[in-house]
């Protein structure tokens, strides 16, 4: 199938032209070996023929100062690569045409058979700008359309013309005349590496030691030719895209009308969004929005998933004979299910609003607002949306960094973003937080527990920047750190943008990480159902005796059952094997199964507690709260709830990650295990060592 | 010491000269900043973070560090005249 490649710098608005050109068609892939999203989507041509759509990553040029660009070149300084493209169209916003056109100049270099598609054009009416497409045709020798990928006007043009030039695919001739010295470095390189295009083999004089492409034998061979030769590498590039501008700026002079931009929309909205002292305030407040939208709407569907799991488990249970595999069935893979799918929700509500912020062009003035405060923290502007949503959830916080440029600052955000006290720490809090503080008012207007909640989002909060320092000196950075960036204009969001953004973003979730949380999640039901034979039998008629000596009603046998099984099971095992070490931080080992059932997701912790202190059917906070302050240790009769031992328990929980989904997601994002791991001990470091501290200070 | 756009005031004009880093220089060139282009600095960030500006009409945010590497003249070479304050010729 040919291909066809959509090329345009940052903020062109390719994305809408792709939509447009693909219909829904369209799937997500990484270019490989990067994290660095390659959109790919089908398009049928009107003579039946149907091509292939890549959507490359946004780049200024072929002398790539980030990743996105380095992408670009690698594939287009490869003829062999398997995304090179048959026919390129080059997306420039024509609002800002003098400075959008070098990648397009280059391209025409490397004998790409290349359209020029002028975008935003139904924009350039109302900015009085007037651009001869004909005089463009005439001096580039391509094709040059004007279009709108926001109303599609002239898609179906630009699709006719795809058609046409892959019929007849005529280059065009070079727009760039190489210097005496270029050339003869051009000359030999093509000699060596056996390329037939002179700006092809100019770039490999540039690039061959970055370029996967070129072997070791070709680069040892280009590298004595440059030395060998006068080749300044980044000064010619200098003085290359120096010459091109020249060349463009007398071009357009004579190709394009402007009338002179006075104050325009985008500059009165920044007056106020990036004000010195109202943009943070305003950027909280947006923020808040969001928290509130991601924690407060997506309650609803959370609650009818669960609720709709919880039902299917237990018709499931009725219909299918009792035995193992219908356990296996309702407990392993149908919970496991709804553990996936009930955080689509607020994947889905996240995205939606991050992604409208992205489309009308905020978030790349919130990346300038908080840009200093976060590079103090080895992190990017970005980074304050994904660390304040994770204060709903880390899973899709993880998710959203995608968007940061520099890996290093990518990885930092993504190892402390769980550190944030997420949605489901709250149960946990709730039931815990009363053995600390008593429930009362200070000061006539704060309650005491609210004030202790608060406490505990503050020291995720301070932890999490604590830790991104630490992380800041000790990792590695790979390439350099900008700001350097274009303000795009504000403009309405795509829909189908937005649309397209959540279906991706969901379905990854659901796919990918979903694989990891099913397995995970079947072990952790394995390790709570099953037990040494024996003690599990011990454990059944043990729950019988007593149930009878006690006379307890059907529903308390049940869970008598239940609490005397999880105790006899695996995971029962594994608390108990675990109690010494948990002993110091003031836990038993009935803490000990919850911290390790509790790994599927931290709520479960109250389920898990409710279960062994077999009150399994009342999964109220209050109940479990009042039987959680009942037990008492064996042997001395001391409560085993203190507030040294709850306390100890709270600062576990905000350390810890105790949470498969995110690590599922951090495999997924980082793609290696190495992060999600380290992430995992050094938490549980911390978690460990929080809770040593407290216990010992107060016990 | 010739001026750089970090020490340019607020609403103020300048004509970019020269780039002291290759690296920089690099990247905003493909960006279309080039020697010539009108920088006017429209307000700096919150936090004493980096600058935003306009160049040839283009709204543009960098860092200080990156500012600082950016070197210009108060005069225009068009005109031949210092025009500080005025608003930039349009292109």
């Amino acid at each position: 199938m040919r291909k066809i490649a959509l090329i345009g710098n940052p903020n062109s608005g390719k994305s809408s032209v792709f939509n447009h050109l693909t219909g829904l068609r369209q799937k997500v892939a990484n270019f490989p070996g990067v994290t660095v999203e390659k959109k790919v989507g089908k398009m049928r041509l009107s003579d039946g023929e149907e091509v292939t759509i890549v959507d490359f990553p946004g780049a200024y040029s072929l002398y790539p100062t980030s990743e996105d660009e380095r992408v670009v070149l690698r594939v287009l300084a490869n003829p062999d690569d398997e995304d090179f493209p048959d026919v390129a169209v080059y997306i420039a916003d024509v609002t800002h045409l003098e400075k959008h056109l070098l990648l397009f100049t280059q391209l025409i270099d490397l004998g790409i058979p290349t359209i020029l598609a002028l975008n935003m054009s139904d924009l350039a009416g109302k900015e009085g700008l007037e651009v001869k497409t004909e005089a463009l045709e005439r001096v580039f020798g391509t094709k040059v359309l004007n279009i709108s990928g926001r109303t599609g006007q002239n898609v179906a043009a630009l699709k006719s013309a795809i058609g046409e030039l892959l019929r007849n695919p005529a280059p065009a001739t070079a727009f760039y005349e190489p210097s005496e010295n270029e050339k003869k470095i051009i000359s030999a390189v093509k000699a060596e590496a056996g390329v037939s295009n002179d700006y092809h083999a100019l770039l490999l004089a540039h690039h061959h030691q970055m370029l996967p492409s070129v072997n070791a034998a070709q680069k040892e061979a280009i590298s004595t030719l440059c030395e060998a030769s006068d080749f300044p590498s980044l000064r010619l590039q200098i003085d290359e895209t120096m010459a091109r501008f020249r060349k463009l700026g007398g071009i357009l002079q004579k190709a394009m009308k402007r009338q002179r931009r006075g104050v325009s929309l985008t500059d009165k909205i920044d007056r106020l969004l990036t004000h010195r002292v109202f943009a943070p305030l305003i950027f909280f407040i947006i923020m808040f929005f969001v928290f509130q939208a991601i924690y407060a709407w997506a309650e609803m569907p959370m609650n009818w998933i669960e609720n709709g799991f919880a039902a299917l488990s237990s018709l499931v249970k009725e219909t299918l004979p009792a035995g193992w595999f219908t356990d296996l069935l309702t407990e392993g893979i149908i919970t496991g299910l709804g553990g996936i799918l009930v955080f689509v929700p607020q994947i889905a509500i996240l995205f939606f609003l991050i992604t409208l912020l992205e489309e009308v062009g905020y978030m790349a003035r919130a990346v300038f607002i908080f840009d200093k405060l976060m590079q103090q923290f080895g992190m990017n502007g970005r980074s304050v949306v994904a660390l304040i949503s994770g204060g709903a959830c880390a899973v899709p916080a993880i998710m959203s960094t995608r968007t940061i440029g520099v890996w290093k600052e990518r990885l930092i955000t993504i190892l402390v973003t769980p550190l944030i006290s997420c949605s489901a720490r709250i149960p946990v809090y709730t039931v815990l937080i009363g053995f600390v503080v008593p429930e009362k008012a200070v000061f006539g207007l704060f309650n005491l527990q609210g004030l202790a909640f608060m406490g505990l989002y503050l020291l995720g909060i301070v932890m999490s920047l604590l830790v991104a320092l630490v992380f800041k000196y000790f990792l590695k950075s790979t390439s350099g750190s900008w700001l350097m960036m274009e303000l795009p204009s504000y403009k309405m969001p795509d829909w189908l943008n937005v649309w397209q953004t959540i279906k991706e973003k969901t379905g990854a979730f659901i796919w990918e990480a979903g694989k990891v949380i099913m397995m995970i999640s079947i072990v952790l039901w394995a390790l709570a159902s099953y037990g040494p034979a024996q003690d599990m039998q011990q454990a059944e008629t043990l729950a019988e005796q007593h149930a009878a000596e006690q006379n307890l009603d059907e529903q308390a046998t049940a869970d008598l059952l239940a609490a005397y099984k999880i105790e006899a099971s695996y995971a029962g095992h594994l608390g108990k094997f675990l109690e010494p070490a948990i002993e110091p931080l003031g836990f038993d080992w009935k803490i000990g199964i919850a911290l390790i059932t509790s790994f599927a997701a931290r709520e479960v912790f109250v389920a898990t507690m409710a279960t062994i202190y077999s009150i399994g059917s009342a999964e109220d906070e209050v109940t479990i709260h009042d039987r959680l302050s009942a037990a008492v240790r064996p042997g001395t009769g001391e409560k085993v709830y203190t507030p040294a031992t709850a306390l100890s328990l709270l600062i576990f929980y905000v350390f810890a990650l105790q949470c498969m989904s995110t690590l599922a997601v951090v495999k997924r994002e980082t793609g290696s295990w190495k992060w999600p791991l380290l992430q995992f001990l050094f938490m549980g470091l911390l978690a460990y060592l929080g809770s040593l501290i407290t216990y010992q200070m107060m016990g | 010491m010739p001026l750089s756009i970090f020490d340019m005031q607020e609403g103020s004009n300048g004509w970019v000269l020269d780039f002291e880093d290759d690296l920089i220089a690099g990247r905003l060139l493909s960006m279309g900043v080039l020697p010539g282009s009108v920088v006017k600095v429209i307000r700096r960030a919150p936090f004493s973070g980096g600058l935003y500006v306009k160049v040839d009409g283009t709204n543009m945010v960098m860092r200080c560090s990156e500012a600082k590497r950016i070197l210009l003249t108060t005069k225009d070479p068009a005109l031949g005249s210092g025009v500080n304050g005025q608003a930039p010729a349009s292109g």
